[in-house]
């Protein structure tokens, strides 16, 4: 393991600088063979872990060398390798290597082919860096590259506009949660004098803090996570981000990037756990995004729009169950969403691709003929996310449900459920409108339609496969597989938690029941609205809610509100402090400097008058005044 | 006693000359001025008992440096200078007023001293009886002054040396000059010229 | 019956006034020269005056190397005086300003 677990990350860096260094003028047009390869490795490399870590007690450490060694401030430079990270691993790389190679189709011909798969790959060392350090500073770390790379990897098309500001936007977004992270992890080697992970938490069940701190770290942490992932108030970022290419949408803003901030919280259980109102903030963050990024997303026409609305909804899912203290339940999910939501953004791309680059739903339709590999693998994933029995994303969403209702929170159970009702209409609505009905195609666009090349169709279906059978993992609820690995990583928590173990019972039976009614009236509504009757049921709908729906078609104005506050207060600011204070005061102050030695060299520089005798019967006066003086005094 | 009155009449006439010489604005004039006070200058040297000095002072002073003046008075052109104003119009009354304030400072701070002889040994008396003054100076210059001496010597040499350089007319093939002229305060700019 | 030294010193500081006078005033370089060699002697009668106070000859030795250095002075500023006319003809000292600020 000690040679195993580094090659994971820096395989992706190796691939990262050939790429950058050698692509431009040497790759060019295969580019992708040396990402694709480092990262099938570093899957390989994953599973061996993964083999590894399989029962283990006890987490494996690899410390490569102290990277930070001043006084009590020891950051070493090390891997730990348990049951979570293992997942994560396996997730990051295994779905990283199908988008890799989803990639190769979908950016041919790009001009910045090579740069692409460069950044490509610097992300997935970021994100296993994040994932693999053993203490909170390699998180940072890691949490920072990745947030970078997101930032370049949004801003691609770096010519169009509306793609730079979105890279903006997501970095000045993620910048505020960055801040509450950065606090929180100072904030942790203040308390505990160290940050590694095992450290921490073991002082944290010995009571080394008080729960206020442990409250004020966990708030400080989740608001890093909000940032990362998109939590309301500081979503904003995500959508705009579907500027970026789609495998990009894909990996970073579905299936990686987005879910560090649950990763994260995951990781922290012990301190959340010790703090139950931070947890509660979570949860209650969480149950809101989950139906307000929802209910957005019912009325977005753009593809890729709706689909990072699903994903900002489905991460609020995650901080449901973490809010409850349903950990694995939370990282199930995760890793179910990664694999059907990372399946719906490569069909959206597949679909946007045989299009020409068409995004707008409106202008789609009668599709499911002409890609059939798209649809019906599309189709797969819209089940899972529609949370449909017995696809992948039923079981987890399912269970973050049931253990919401189970340990007592029936509002979150309630609005998580009508927010998985939402979601599946709007998922269908997505399908209906794509595939179904009459074409609403440019004659233009028509005549070009084409089915994906097989390096995009062959991810589909894997992803399709594992969006499928990938719930059994979880089989039954709460004790299945995956429970079972997971339990070594949170069972400090749940011992302080003092978690009960359930067995499959009736009252999971009968909430089952309930969410698959829920999820299939969700989809029935769908069909009424937009393929029996798609003419006038969504107009009078519109009609009867107008103020309700204009609300939701503007997103609920979160934006303008932040132009109308924080965004124009930081320009107004910055344009007084430009006119008054850079302007006037120090401008003023430096040319005032300047003009007084300018003023003081035109007094005196009639002094230097050039003429030697001046200056001699200067100086006689001189020798005249003290020659007087002596005398006089 | 006579020596006294020999003295006032030799520094009144330096005096009168020196005055002469920084008033008038004939350089000619000022030259024979100059001379005439250092004739005086050496009248006094004589009433010192510094001989030598005093022989020295008409030979050298009187003779070869004020002549060597005279030489370039009469090389250059000077006849025109003469119809220009000779004083600075500002700096002249400030040093009309300062300079016998300055004067009666000076003449002040000498009488108020009192001036105590070390008496060395070398009084006239024994000078003459050594061998008299130019012996006994030049004995000792070539004793105990002969490192200053031979310093003197290489003064005068590079004295000399620079002054050639100085004077001399650039016989080089192309030389960088500074371009002087005559409008006032223009920045000279470096031109080649060639000679 | 010597002269008393305060003569010398009186006289000295006449011819000495006099040529810094004159250096100040005069615009023409000729008696600026003129009248540094002026002051020279005024120095030269102090040195011969005091080697008769003290009845010693350093004094007057000095006095040699003195007229030394005035000798070296005149034939410098002579070939200055010369230079500088044959580039700016004119020997006026304030028409040399080029130092201007």
């Amino acid at each position: 393991m000690n040679y195993v677990l580094p090659l994971i990350p820096a395989l992706p860096l190796v691939a990262f600088v050939v790429t950058l260094f050698l692509g431009k003028w040497w790759l060019k047009d295969s580019a992708h063979w040396i990402p694709i390869v480092a990262m099938a490795a570093s899957f390989v490399l994953s599973v061996a872990a993964f083999l590894a870590i399989r029962g283990e007690e006890h987490a494996i450490v690899v410390e490569l060398w102290r990277w930070i060694p001043v006084g009590d401030f020891q950051v070493p430079i090390a891997f730990q390798l348990d049951q979570l990270s293992a997942v994560m691993l396996l997730v990051v790389t295994g779905v990283g290597t199908l988008i890799f190679i989803y990639s190769k189709g979908y950016m041919h011909h790009d001009p910045g082919y090579y740069r692409f798969f460069a950044y490509l790959s610097l992300f997935a060392f970021s994100m296993l860096m994040l994932v693999l350090g053993s203490n909170y500073l390699l998180l940072y770390l890691g949490w920072e590259l990745v947030g970078l790379c997101s930032y370049y990897l949004i801003g691609f098309y770096y010519h169009k506009p509306s793609a730079a500001s979105a890279g903006k936007k997501a970095f000045l977004t993620n910048r505020v949660g960055d801040f509450g992270f950065g606090i929180g992890v100072m904030l942790i080697f203040v308390t505990f004098g160290t940050l590694d992970y095992i450290e921490v938490f073991e002082k944290v069940e010995h009571h080394v803090a008080s729960e206020g701190v442990l409250l004020a770290i966990g708030l400080l942490l989740f608001l890093g996570a909000m940032g990362k992932s998109a939590q309301f108030p500081l979503h904003v970022w995500l959508p705009d981000a579907m500027e970026g290419p789609t495998p990009v949408s894909a990996l970073i803003h579905a299936a990686t990037m987005v879910t560090a901030g649950v990763y994260m919280v995951a990781r922290s259980s012990v301190i959340f756990a010790s703090a139950p109102t931070a947890m509660l903030v979570v949860g209650a963050v969480g149950a809101f995004t989950a139906i307000f990024a929802a209910s957005i997303g019912l009325a977005q026409n753009d593809i890729k729009r709706v689909m990072a609305y699903s994903t900002v909804s489905q991460l609020g899912y995650m901080f449901m169950a973490l809010g409850i203290g349903a950990w694995v339940a939370a990282i199930f999910h995760l890793v179910t969403h990664a694999f059907f939501k990372a399946l719906l953004f490569l069909g959206s791309g597949s679909v946007i691709h045989s299009l020409s680059g068409e995004q707008d739903m409106r202008k789609m339709g009668g599709l499911a003929k002409k890609i059939p590999f798209t649809y019906w693998t599309l189709m797969a994933g819209a089940l899972a996310l529609s949370g449909i029995v017995p696809f992948a994303g039923f079981w987890s969403k399912d269970e973050i449900l049931g253990m919401n209702f189970k340990g007592g929170g029936y509002v979150i159970w309630a609005v998580g459920l009508i927010a998985a009702f939402i979601t599946a209409f709007y998922t269908f609505r997505l399908i209906f409108m794509t595939f179904w009905g009459e074409s609403r195609m440019d004659p233009e666009v028509e005549k070009h339609v084409h089915e994906s090349p097989w390096s995009m169709v062959v991810p589909l279906m894997v992803l399709g496969v594992l969006s499928v059978f990938g719930g059994f993992l979880g089989f039954p609820p709460e004790n299945g597989v995956f429970h079972k690995f997971l339990e070594p990583v949170f069972h400090q928590a749940n011992e302080i938690l003092h978690v009960e173990h359930h067995y499959f019972g009736m009252l999971d039976f009968v909430l089952m029941v309930v969410s698959v009614v829920v999820a299939l009236s969700g989809v029935f509504f769908a069909y009424l609205f937009y393929v029996k009757r798609p003419d006038e049921l969504p107009q009078k709908a519109g009609a009867v809610s107008q103020p309700l729906y204009k609300a939701i078609l503007n997103k609920w104005y979160i934006d303008e509100f932040y132009n109308a506050t924080i965004i124009r207060l930081t320009v107004d600011g910055s344009r007084w402090l430009w006119r008054v204070v850079d302007a006037g005061v120090i401008d003023g102050a430096v040319n005032g400097v300047g003009r007084l030695w300018d003023i003081a060299g035109r007094v005196v520089s009639p002094f230097q008058t050039g003429r030697v005798q001046n200056y001699a019967v200067v100086m006689f006066i001189g020798l005249f005044v003290i020659v007087t003086a002596v005398i006089v005094f | 006693m006579v020596e006294k009155i020999l003295f006032i009449v030799f520094a009144a006439f330096a005096v009168a000359g020196a005055l002469g010489v920084i008033t008038r604005s004939n350089i000619v004039h000022g030259l024979i001025l100059l001379v005439f006070t250092f004739i005086n200058v050496a009248g006094i040297f004589l009433l010192t008992q510094a001989h030598f000095l005093a022989v020295i002072q008409v030979l050298v002073y009187a003779g070869a440096i004020l002549v060597l003046f005279a030489f370039v008075v009469m090389f250059l052109n000077l006849r025109e200078f003469q119809q220009e104003e000779q004083f600075h119009r500002g700096q002249k009354w400030a040093v009309i007023v300062l300079a016998p304030i300055m004067l009666a400072e000076i003449i002040f701070v000498v009488t108020a001293v009192t001036w105590a002889s070390v008496n060395d040994g070398f009084s006239p008396e024994a000078i003459a009886a050594q061998g008299g003054n130019v012996k006994v100076l030049g004995e000792q210059l070539f004793t105990k002054m002969l490192l200053p001496f031979e310093v003197a010597s290489l003064i005068l040499l590079v004295g000399m040396v620079g002054a050639i350089l100085l004077a001399a007319k650039e016989d080089r093939e192309s030389v960088c000059l500074r371009e002087w002229d005559d409008d006032d305060g223009v920045t000279p700019s470096l031109v080649e010229r060639e000679v | 019956m010597a002269i008393p030294i305060e003569w010398y010193l009186v006289l000295s500081a006449f011819l000495f006034v006099i040529g810094a006078a004159g250096v100040l005033m005069r615009r023409n370089l000729f008696i600026v020269l003129f009248s540094i060699e002026l002051m020279m002697n005024a120095v030269n009668i102090n040195l011969v005056g005091f080697s008769r106070l003290h009845e010693n000859l350093i004094g007057q030795n000095f006095v040699l190397f003195t007229m030394t250095v005035a000798a070296a002075e005149a034939a410098i500023g002579l070939a200055i005086v010369t230079a500088l006319y044959r580039n700016r003809r004119t020997l006026m000292v304030d028409m040399f300003d080029v130092m201007k600020g």
